[in-house]
């Protein structure tokens, strides 16, 4: 007999909903009658470090190492990277399945967003991954876009924590996968996925040729033969 | 008549060739893999900052840096810091930037840029008052440091409050003009 999963939830009470006006709706208001609504986990900064420490890590794939050597550091959250990568391609697996994110995706990504320098700042953008406070709010919101993996109890401050960034990006970019499948029509390419990311995807700005084109270089180096 | 305008020519040729040596324009300063720091005039320099929304990017209040240069070629490289910000914190940094420039003669800028990598023509063009129009070279700068021959420096990074350079792969030690 097949396991059966079971979906934590909870009641939601009656109450008004905004609707598109119409002839049944004049008003552009109806009643939501009682209902049940599904709970999603979420996951605090120590249950992240629990998860990566009992995590295995031998038979994961891994960024390639040693490419991006004018940039300090940047081998050194190669383990972190794979966890997470490979946590996240199996909790949304991907159809078909050797569309699986690339760990060099995110090596790239955070090589062309801060070059691996955890206590960078810039604005609104913090650390390693230079994630903004926005996005952080988007991460943590039950009834927000990113509510089928939430986290919990992270603060501004933890974005400098490689340990709690680096699994943030990586649910953020499968997130926005999932948004530019949907606008697309079809599974986004690298580069689309990396748009996407950065909120570039219909840009014909010269910052999104540039952009692009110094994470594609990283990329290139970390995946040449 | 003939020995004076032979004279002259003479005379022209020299005072071009001193002006072209006292003018500095643009070397390379640095380069250790694709980290590479370069020395250039200020007038070769030209910033913006770019509305990323009303050029067709999802979120409003967004921001780009982007400094352009021109190169030993004539052609334009641009140097890009690679977050986007709010249209008040780009244009701080552009202010400051722009100050560096009108207070140095030459100025110092770091980044990682691949400066063997060869040119091509790009479409778009850009205006230096002082050499007219030019066209990219599809060369570019993930940018990180400016610096002023008096020592005010800007940085792509706000970091962790060390003074600007902070980055240590650009040490402050191998920056000219350093204060």
């Amino acid at each position: 007999m097949a396991d059966k999963k079971l979906k934590k939830t909870t009641t939601v009470h009656e109450h008004p909903m905004h609707v598109p006006v119409s002839r049944k709706n004049p008003t552009g208001i109806t009643t939501r009658h009682q209902h049940k609504r599904r709970v999603y986990a979420s996951t605090s900064a120590e249950e992240l470090k629990q998860i990566f420490a009992n995590y295995p890590k031998k038979k994961i794939p891994y960024p390639s190492a040693g490419r991006l050597t004018e940039f300090k550091n940047s081998d050194a959250f190669d383990e972190l990277i794979a966890v997470w990568c490979d946590y996240f391609n199996k909790k949304f697996p991907p159809k078909p399945p050797e569309a699986s994110l690339d760990p060099n995706v995110i090596k790239a990504l955070i090589a062309s967003e801060s070059g691996f320098k955890i206590n960078s700042r810039n604005g609104d953008a913090h650390g390693i991954a230079q994630i903004t406070n926005s996005t952080l709010k988007i991460l943590q919101d039950p009834d927000g876009e990113a509510k089928d993996f939430l986290f919990k109890d992270i603060r501004q401050k933890d974005l400098y924590d490689h340990e709690i960034a680096i699994p943030l990006a990586t649910r953020w970019l499968f997130r926005k996968k999932a948004t530019a499948t949907n606008r697309l029509g079809h599974a986004p390419g690298t580069e689309d996925l990396i748009l996407e990311y950065k909120g570039l995807l219909n840009s014909s700005t010269d910052y999104q040729k540039k952009a692009l084109n110094s994470f594609r270089t990283a990329y290139e180096l970390l995946t040449k033969k | 008549m003939n020995f004076l305008q032979k004279n002259n020519t003479s005379a022209l040729i020299f005072i071009l060739i001193l002006s072209s040596c006292s003018n500095f324009q643009y070397k390379v300063h640095q380069q250790l893999g694709r980290r590479a720091g370069i020395l250039i005039s200020s007038d070769r320099v030209t910033m913006i900052c770019e509305d990323q929304y009303a050029g067709g990017g999802d979120f409003k209040d967004t921001f780009a840096f982007l400094i352009y240069f021109l190169d030993e070629k004539k052609t334009v490289s641009t140097a890009f810091q690679s977050t986007i910000m709010n249209q008040s914190q780009c244009f701080k940094k552009l202010k400051l930037a722009e100050t560096i420039l009108k207070k140095s003669n030459q100025v110092y800028m770091a980044g990682i840029m691949d400066l063997n990598k060869e040119r091509v023509v790009e479409k778009n063009s850009y205006h230096f008052p002082k050499f007219g129009d030019f066209h990219g070279n599809g060369r570019s700068m993930q940018w990180y440091v400016l610096k002023g021959e008096d020592g005010t420096c800007v940085t792509a990074y706000d970091g962790d409050g060390n003074p600007c350079p902070w980055d240590p792969i650009f040490p402050a030690e191998t920056i000219p003009f350093s204060k």
